[in-house]
């Protein structure tokens, strides 16, 4: 959790270099990646359909969990 | 899922269409939601705004979970399902990746700016992922005509423009088109030739102003990326990009941003991780970026 926290603020308080090239580049790729924590939903093993989900709550008798979202988590609004 | 998309599929008849039209009392919004396959409706997860309240989320969850233990039988839905006659088709299941597309993950991170909050996607805190997809006659304009060190080429069309056009380097996406590239190039050069490997450095510059209806935003950035080509394999088999620029919301709006128009960004662009059977994911703009006859042809 502190490690996370610590992650977060230094992403917030990172300051951008002059300008790219060969020794930046390692600096920009660093702050412009996602972190493990970032990418921890891709844990989830998410269905690309309801029919999917349905599908499989069924067969494991579980409650599903839907996340809709306009166009996808990626951009839109 | 794309709570729209289902909204707005004209197929109605269809089991997938009508369970979740049931569930949701024809009022398909977005956000996260619980449900049984029964097609009770169980809750609402999303809780907190703009920054996610964990404690209520849980709450809501646990809520939810013992809701559905209190169904009993008529929770788990009773009809056996065919995929070929209960599920919906999409005309995304049409785009196809042709052999050999250079499969990229691109990401990207705004860093700090007067007035930022986390109600702004810009804030820092906020990263932005999607493929960017390369089919080999793009790809190829990368190869200079002579695969030896030192051999330069200029470079045009979409592996130049794509990333910009499609909103790769910024937070969120603007509406480009090819118009508000005012400036820049790009160009490949050969830095080293070992075995089959040819290792490629690639630069550009871009200068951007839009001017439409949809967005009067700027954009001034440079681009830096190391290639390697395989001649044996005709792949490419090694890709990192950056990018670096600025970037100034020309029209704020009231439900998107707040602080400085103006903010500095990154992005970072490697061969896509995830490309196995289980990555689903297709670039955003499949549709209108890229088409479905993109995917016809190498």
């Amino acid at each position: 959790m502190i490690s996370a926290i610590l992650a977060l603020v230094a992403l917030q308080s990172a300051v951008p270099p002059a300008e790219l090239n060969e020794k930046t580049f390692g600096l920009v790729r660093s702050h412009a990646s996602p972190t493990k924590q970032d990418l921890a939903f891709q844990g989830i093993d998410w269905k690309p359909s309801v029919f999917d989900g349905l599908v499989q709550a069924k067969r494991e008798d579980k409650p599903m969990l839907m996340w809709m979202y306009f166009g996808d988590p990626r951009g839109r609004c | 899922m794309d709570d729209v998309s289902y909204k707005e599929h004209q197929d109605k008849t269809t089991f997938e269409n009508r369970w979740l039209a049931g569930v949701m009392k024809n009022d398909i919004q977005q956000g996260i939601y619980v449900a049984a396959s029964g097609g009770q409706f169980l809750g609402r997860a999303n809780r907190g705004w703009p920054d996610p309240d964990p404690k209520e989320i849980l709450q809501a969850l646990r809520k939810s979970l013992s809701d559905y233990r209190a169904l009993g039988a008529q929770r788990k839905l009773s009809a056996n399902l065919d995929a070929a006659q209960d599920k919906l088709k999409w005309e995304q299941d049409a785009f196809k990746k042709p052999a050999k597309t250079l499969d990229l993950r691109i990401s990207s991170r705004g860093y700090a700016f007067s007035g930022m909050s986390a109600f702004d996607q810009r804030h820092p805190m906020y990263f932005h992922v999607d493929r960017l997809w390369f089919k080999p006659s793009e790809w190829r304009k990368w190869l200079p005509q002579n695969l030896t060190v030192g051999s330069k080429t200029q470079v045009a069309g979409p592996a130049k423009t794509r990333i910009v056009l499609l909103s790769h380097m910024q937070a969120g996406s603007s509406a480009w088109w090819e118009e508000h590239i005012r400036g820049g190039q790009m160009s490949s050069q050969v830095t080293a030739v070992t075995g089959d490997q040819v290792s490629l450095r690639i630069s550009a510059t871009y200068d951007m102003k839009a001017d439409s209806e949809w967005s009067l935003d700027t954009y001034q950035g440079n681009l830096l990326a190391f290639a390697t080509y395989d001649k044996k394999k005709d792949e490419m088999v090694g890709f990192e990009l950056a990018m670096l620029g600025t970037h100034t919301v020309g029209k704020m709006m009231s439900n998107l941003h707040v602080g400085n128009p103006t903010q500095r960004i990154g992005a970072f662009a490697t061969i896509n991780p995830a490309a196995d059977a289980d990555d689903r994911m297709i670039p955003q703009s499949w549709k209108w970026g890229y088409t479905l006859a993109w995917g016809r042809s190498q």
